[in-house]
């Protein structure tokens, strides 16, 4: 089964993309921001990781520069893929230092999203 | 530039002893032998008489009598030891009288023309007779050198003796008889008397015959002797009564013409006696040449001195000049000198500088004088060590305390540069200080203004930057919706989406665009708040229903992010206000603490208070808010958390303050880091129609 994580502090969106991706197949994890995202992941054994995560960036709490600077650097979560969905327009620029695999612009078409799986997820 | 001026006269220039000089022939006590016997040693030599002071002075001088006897006697001598020889030389005879009649017509002339007879302290009575009788008696001895020996030659002889004599003894005269036409007439006089001389030459009694000179010739001669040594004793008076030493010279002169007119008597023509008492007069005008002589080195000296003078005055002058120049400078100018730099010479605006007066400054050394700046101390070696020029900008230098009691900060350009001596040696230092507080004032206003105002061009990027970011959150939902239910409906196998599905789509969807509605309705207001165009549509509103509205239409958000809100309102709170424009604050204070409540409970409360307002109180237990920003939340623009934390246009408290105070209200924050914050509203129930304003005077 394909499993992905979404984290994303507005709620609409976190929910049609959960609404969308789970009528795709996905099983979906959601967290509201960086933080509770990086205790979730923590807490899963490695087996039940996502295989890909779609990550905001502007978020409170923590912001998903952050999140991805801190999960690069743990062992156990650093092999999960990061797909980011960012309306923010120099989303590239705050990423340099902790790259990612896309980055998709919002809005961002359904198909984007399956496609960044395809192309970038850990496969099991 | 050095202001040393050098003097133009070298300092081995004579003046002063040349003046002393002077003073010695005009006020020391010379005596008459003294300069009779220096004038016989060396007349004409060119050497002026030197009065020492082992030389006695005063009246009786026994030296004056043995002056006058020597010739006599010398005369004497040679009569009785020599007998008569004759030694006929007529061209000798005439050069002698000649070179003396030129000497005394010139110096009488002079007399005439300066009227002082070159030095002061004599009388012009003096002046007057003595001129006369110079020119008389040159006159008359020009002509008996002209004269071949015949009656006229004795004639010029003894009328030259007589009429000078007459005119030297005159000096006795009071000074009422003197008259400045008496030289003129006498010399007119003078030259008629010697021209009848020269035309009739025999047409006189004879004055010589075979027994020597007649009685008249030597009763003439003599008495004219007489004269002269009158004049001699007179111009001795003169002398002490005025000190002038022309009047020793005179009666130098004088006594010798007397001597050698009385020794004529005695003389024989040609005879020993005859050519001494010749040589005797020829002496007296040597003794008026060696007068003229240094008569004219005076006024020589005279003019050197006002030359120097008036070189020295012009000196003077440019001297105050440039020093006025460098005084009034309105730039603090000072010299140091030597390796420790003692000030030497510093302008007025020096005075500010040091805070001290100019002449507490002047010697003192640049450690004494600021102490602990160092690095100036360090120049100031450079300088004079390596004759370096240096330039420092914008020195601050803090002055003591003005009026206002707080110590001023001023600008300086400073330059230092060597000074060097004479010889091209490094001597000190001279320090310019430009000053240039103004400038740099200017400048670092500008360079404020151009940093708020990169502040607020950064303030309106960010602005933007969130704005899109806010719009697009919503399109995204709104979009994702749509392309599911795009997906979910396929027309030619006539599929569907299921009827629960298809609302969701809807309800979603239409609260995208309401949100989206409500940024725009923000954006708008801002723009409209900054233009000072926001208008107002005054009712009656009961402000109680309006927040349970509000609540009631956020119903469904705050059951998603599971906050309650407690309402605690008064119910008959009613006034005048515009509806929409309070909804919009009370949804944008609401917002705020839903945003910022960490999810806790939020308390609205509603009073009227005595005063005919309402005070609307909302309060969280969020995260709080810093005491430095609780002032700034209020501006367009600004959030008291960073851009990326929490999502917002930070417009949202700039709004709600801009329409409560168009309805004269106030609204405040009260707040402490990590315990929640209470915004609260006070709005007169009855304001005057609010007027469109510019909340933000920016």
């Amino acid at each position: 089964m394909k499993a992905v994580m979404i984290v994303e502090d507005d709620q609409d969106i976190r929910e049609s993309m959960k609404d969308f991706l789970e009528g795709e197949g996905f099983q979906v994890l959601v967290a509201e921001n960086g933080k509770t995202a990086l205790e979730l992941l923590r807490s899963l054994e490695v087996a039940h990781l996502p295989q890909l995560i779609y990550l905001d960036l502007m978020m409170p709490v923590m912001d998903g520069v952050t999140f991805r600077s801190l999960q690069i650097k743990e062992p156990k979560l650093s092999a999960v893929p990061v797909v980011v969905t960012s309306a923010a327009p120099n989303a590239a620029e705050k990423l340099c230092a902790s790259p990612v695999s896309a980055i998709l612009r919002k809005p961002c078409d359904l198909d984007e999203l399956l496609d960044a799986f395809r192309l970038h997820s850990k496969p099991t | 530039m050095p202001l040393r001026v050098r003097s133009p006269i070298p300092p081995h220039f004579p003046v002063r002893s040349r003046r002393s000089k002077l003073r010695h022939l005009g006020v020391q006590n010379l005596n008459l032998a003294q300069v009779w016997a220096t004038q016989f040693c060396e007349a004409g030599m060119g050497s002026v008489v030197n009065s020492s002071s082992g030389v006695s002075t005063g009246q009786g001088n026994p030296r004056i009598g043995l002056a006058l006897i020597a010739p006599t006697l010398g005369a004497l001598a040679l009569y009785a030891f020599l007998g008569e020889p004759k030694w006929e030389h007529t061209l000798l005879h005439s050069t002698l009288e000649a070179i003396g009649a030129t000497i005394a017509v010139v110096l009488g002339y002079l007399f005439l023309k300066t009227r002082s007879g070159g030095t002061e302290g004599h009388s012009e009575s003096t002046t007057i007779w003595v001129a006369t009788a110079l020119i008389a008696m040159g006159l008359l001895d020009g002509f008996h050198a002209l004269i071949p020996v015949n009656s006229a030659f004795f004639w010029s002889r003894g009328l030259s003796t007589l009429i000078g004599g007459a005119f030297f003894a005159f000096v006795w005269l009071p000074e009422m008889f003197a008259r400045n036409w008496i030289p003129y007439i006498v010399m007119a006089l003078s030259l008629g008397l010697g021209v009848v001389l020269m035309a009739l030459p025999e047409s006189f009694p004879q004055m010589f015959g075979p027994g020597g000179y007649t009685f008249a010739a030597k009763v003439i001669n003599v008495l004219g002797g007489a004269g002269c040594l009158a004049g001699a004793v007179g111009s001795l008076r003169g002398r002490y009564r005025w000190a002038a030493p022309r009047n020793l010279y005179i009666a130098s002169h004088c006594a010798l013409l007397g001597v050698a007119a009385i020794l004529f008597s005695i003389s024989h023509m040609w005879g020993a006696v005859w050519w001494f008492f010749h040589l005797l007069r020829f002496f007296a005008y040597l003794v008026l040449l060696r007068f003229l002589f240094a008569w004219l080195e005076e006024l020589h000296v005279q003019s050197l001195d006002s030359v120097r003078q008036d070189a020295l005055s012009k000196l003077e002058a440019e001297k105050d000049r440039l020093r006025r120049i460098f005084m009034d400078a309105p730039t603090p100018i000072g010299m140091h000198e030597g390796p420790d730099h003692r000030i030497n010479f510093v302008n007025r605006a020096c005075e500010e500088i040091f805070g001290a007066r100019l002449s507490q400054v002047i010697g003192k050394s640049a450690r004494e004088m600021m102490p602990g700046a160092d690095h100036i101390h360090a120049q100031f070696d450079r300088v004079y060590k390596n004759g370096e020029t240096i330039i420092n900008d914008e020195v601050p230098v803090t002055f003591a305390l003005n009026r206002e009691g707080a110590p001023r900060v001023r600008y300086f350009k400073t330059v230092f540069q060597p000074t060097y001596d004479g010889s091209g040696k490094i001597d000190g230092l001279i320090t310019y200080n430009i000053e240039l507080t103004e400038q740099v004032l200017a400048r670092r206003r500008l360079e404020e203004t151009g940093e708020d105002l990169r502040k607020a061009v950064q303030s309106r990027d960010e602005f933007l930057s969130i704005a899109s970011h806010e719009l697009r959150t919503p399109l995204s939902s709104l979009k994702m919706q749509l392309q599911m239910g795009a997906k979910a409906t396929d027309v030619e196998r006539g599929l569907t989406p299921p009827p629960e599905k298809i609302a969701k789509v809807f309800s979603v969807s239409i609260r995208q665009i309401q949100r989206l509605d409500r940024l725009i309705e923000d954006l708008l207001s801002v723009s409209r708040i900054h233009a000072g165009k926001l208008a107002y549509r005054i009712e009656e509103v009961n402000l109680a229903q309006l927040v349970r509205d509000v609540c009631e239409n956020h119903g469904e958000i705050l059951a998603t992010e599971k906050i309650e809100v407690e309402l605690d309102l008064q119910p008959d709170v009613v006034g005048f206000w515009d509806k929409d424009r309070l909804e919009q604050v009370v949804v944008n204070l609401l917002s705020n603490s839903v945003k910022y409540g960490a999810g806790r409970p939020i308390l609205i409360s509603l009073r009227k208070s005595a005063g005919e307002s309402a005070q609307l109180a909302i309060k969280d237990s969020g995260i709080g808010i810093e005491k430095e920003k609780q002032d700034k939340i209020f501006d367009r623009f600004e959030r008291a958390v960073s851009a990326t934390n929490i999502s917002g246009l930070g417009i949202g408290l700039y709004i709600a303050r801009a329409i409560v105070e168009a309805h004269k209200g106030t609204i405040a924050v009260a707040s402490k880091l990590g315990e929640g914050a209470t915004f609260t509203v006070a709005l007169p129930c009855r304001p005057e129609a609010p007027k469109a304003t510019e909340a933000d005077a920016s």
